[in-house]
This record gives structure tokens, C-alpha cells and sequence, in this order.
């Protein structure tokens, strides 16, 4: 009888390890800003009331991907269509005596998401800033608009207008 | 006689493991929360001086919060959203303003981040300040908040936050 032999089988190695995960995906974002410089101060912007009025004189661009901040024309362009974080706010003096109302406008229309308001005396500075998420789409044009309770003379002593998309 | 010996060298290897997660986002922030307090802190007319209101860290991924020396450290190169913000009351002083109350980068001020002329609080009633922007940054640059008042005066610095969150680009 032929001997048998029993020759256990024997797996092979482990597999290598698995590839390192992808980058989080890039996020688009960017913005504008007036520059305060509490010893020159910047330029005044007459206003009359009834109607909101764009801002103007932003004097910088952000750092951006995905967005194209023009601060020549205080505006930002959404190139990539998404949810996106707005933040505005402005801290300015003013006169006379009454309110101001900031507001985001997109395509020159008014929009409700991000909206804020401050008091206005003897141009004593205020500020306001408000901030939402907001669905937006390529070719969005993004700029800040005040409504004055009266006619009045504002000067703005510094502003941020930028986004962040929120899903990438 | 022949023997049939099985291949002692086993099998193939293993299929290669799962991708590992989506990397995660980079982040830290400090806050000062006094709803019935606050921390009193003298300005001398002119002179720029590091408000030192805040006193926890919070969350953190990637960027170094340091309530104890009131500023965030950064470790890693980007383009980053910063945001903050002071709730203040006065104690002394009055008829003054804020030159600046603004981002410092290293010492550096950080203009799209700051504001100038900003409202010095009339007695027991609240003032609200805050500013945000998107500014380049690198691994190891130190932010943190710098004020300057008009006349001399002493502030009670009541609620603040100071964060930074690196956009993915």
C-alpha cells in the first residue's frame, strides 16, 4: 500500500493595503472686502432713500477657487452652481440721524436670506452682518445693497461680501 | 512511485483593502462665553493692545486653538474662512471709539478681516462687533485680535468667538 501523506494547505499573504482615500473634494469660495484704514478712512458714497443702493469702493479681492471676486466692481461671479454659506456685513458712519437696512442682492434682484440693519447717528459707526446658506448658480452675480431711512452720506469704513460652498 | 504535493506557496494575495476615508476637514476655534461676567481689560489712548477675553478652546482638526495665550495657530497652508467676533460692555472712559478692532496675522494687521472706527459702547449697554473674510494662510502663522481706543477706557469683554476653517481647494 502506497503511503499517504497529509499536507495541510497554506494560504496565501494578505493583500496590500488598500490605496489612500481621495481628496476631499474642492470647495469653491471666495469674496471681496473694503480695507479699513482708521487713519486715511475711505471714500463717502452719497445715498439717496427709497431704493437699496449698491456699495461701492471695495478696495479687495479675497483669495478664491470656484468664485471670481471683482472688487473694481464690487461684485462676486458663482461659477459653480450649489449651496452656499453668504456672509455680508458692513461697519460704516453716517448721517443723519435714522436707519439702515444691508441687504445681499443676486442678479440685481432682492434676496431675504441675508439681511441686517443698524442705527444710524451723527456718524457715530455702526455695523451690521448677516449670513445664510443659500442655493446660488453659475453666473450668479453677488453684490451688497443699503437702504437709508433718509438721504444721507455713507461712509463705510470696512466690508466683507464672500461664500462658501457648502457641498462641494 | 510519485507524490503530488500541493504548491506550498499558497495562494494569490488578497485583494487589495478599501479605500481609506475621505480626508477631513481642517478647523479650531476659542471662545469666551461670560453671560453674567466678563474680563475687564484698560486701554491706554493710541496704544494697540491683544484682547485677552478668551478662555475655551473648542473643537479642533488641524489648527491649534491657545485660549491661555488668546490665539489660534495654524499647521497647515491654505486658504482659510476666519471669522470673530466681541460682545462688549464699557466700565470706565467714555466719548471714546475703537481705531481698529482687527485680525493680526503674525503681528501683521489683516485689513478684509478687521474693522476701523469702530463704536466704543455707551455705559451697561452691549456692543456687538464682529468682521470675517477669506485670507491665505500658512503652518505656523498665529491669529489673533487686536483693539485701539480713541481715549482711554476700560472694556468688559463678554462673549467672543475666533475661528478659522481651511476651504478645500
Amino acid at each position: 500500500m502506497a503511503p499517504v501523506f497529509t499536507v495541510p494547505t497554506i494560504g496565501g499573504p494578505d493583500g496590500p493595503t488598500g490605496p489612500v482615500g481621495p481628496a476631499s473634494p474642492a470647495q469653491s469660495y471666495g469674496g471681496i472686502a473694503i480695507r479699513g484704514f482708521f487713519t486715511s478712512g475711505n471714500p463717502s458714497q452719497a445715498l439717496a432713500t427709497g431704493s437699496f443702493q449698491k456699495v461701492v469702493n471695495f478696495s479687495a479681492n479675497m483669495p478664491s477657487s470656484g468664485v471670481t471676486p471683482q472688487f473694481a466692481l464690487s461684485q462676486l461671479t458663482i461659477d459653480t452652481s450649489g449651496d452656499y454659506l453668504v456672509f455680508a456685513g458692513i461697519s460704516y458712519a453716517y448721517a443723519p440721524l435714522g436707519n439702515m437696512r444691508m441687504a445681499l442682492f443676486v442678479n440685481g434682484a432682492f434676496r431675504i436670506e441675508v439681511i441686517a440693519g443698524a442705527k444710524t447717528f451723527s456718524f457715530l459707526p455702526s455695523h451690521c452682518d448677516s449670513q445664510n446658506v443659500m442655493s446660488l448658480v453659475a453666473g450668479d452675480v453677488l453684490d451688497m445693497r443699503v437702504l437709508p431711512s433718509a438721504a444721507a452720506t455713507l461712509l463705510v469704513d470696512n466690508a466683507q461680501l464672500y461664500v462658501e460652498r457648502a457641498n462641494p | 512511485m510519485t507524490f503530488s504535493v500541493p504548491n506550498l506557496a499558497g495562494g494569490s494575495p488578497g485583494p487589495p483593502g478599501p479605500v481609506g476615508p475621505v480626508g477631513t476637514g481642517v478647523y479650531g476655534d476659542m471662545l469666551a462665553v461670560f453671560v453674567f461676567s466678563g474680563v475687564t481689560q484698560a486701554f491706554t489712548a493710541g496704544v494697540p493692545q491683544k484682547i485677552v477675553s478668551f478662555g475655551t478652546n473648542g473643537l479642533s482638526v488641524g489648527v491649534t486653538p491657545d485660549e491661555a495665550n488668546d490665539r489660534l495657530v495654524i499647521t497647515e497652508d491654505g486658504d482659510y474662512e476666519v471669522y470673530w467676533q466681541q460682545t462688549y460692555t464699557l466700565v470706565a472712559g467714555a466719548g471714546f471709539t475703537f481705531d481698529f478692532i482687527e485680525m493680526r496675522i503674525n503681528g501683521t494687521p489683516a485689513p478684509e478681516a478687521s474693522l476701523t472706527q469702530f463704536e466704543g459702547p455707551i455705559a451697561y449697554f452691549f456692543v456687538c462687533a464682529s468682521a470675517g473674510g477669506i485670507l491665505s494662510l500658512s503652518a505656523g502663522d498665529v491669529l489673533e485680535i487686536y483693539a485701539q481706543t480713541s481715549a482711554g477706557a476700560t472694556v468688559t469683554w463678554r462673549d467672543a468667538q475666533l475661528f478659522a476653517w481651511k476651504a478645500r481647494s
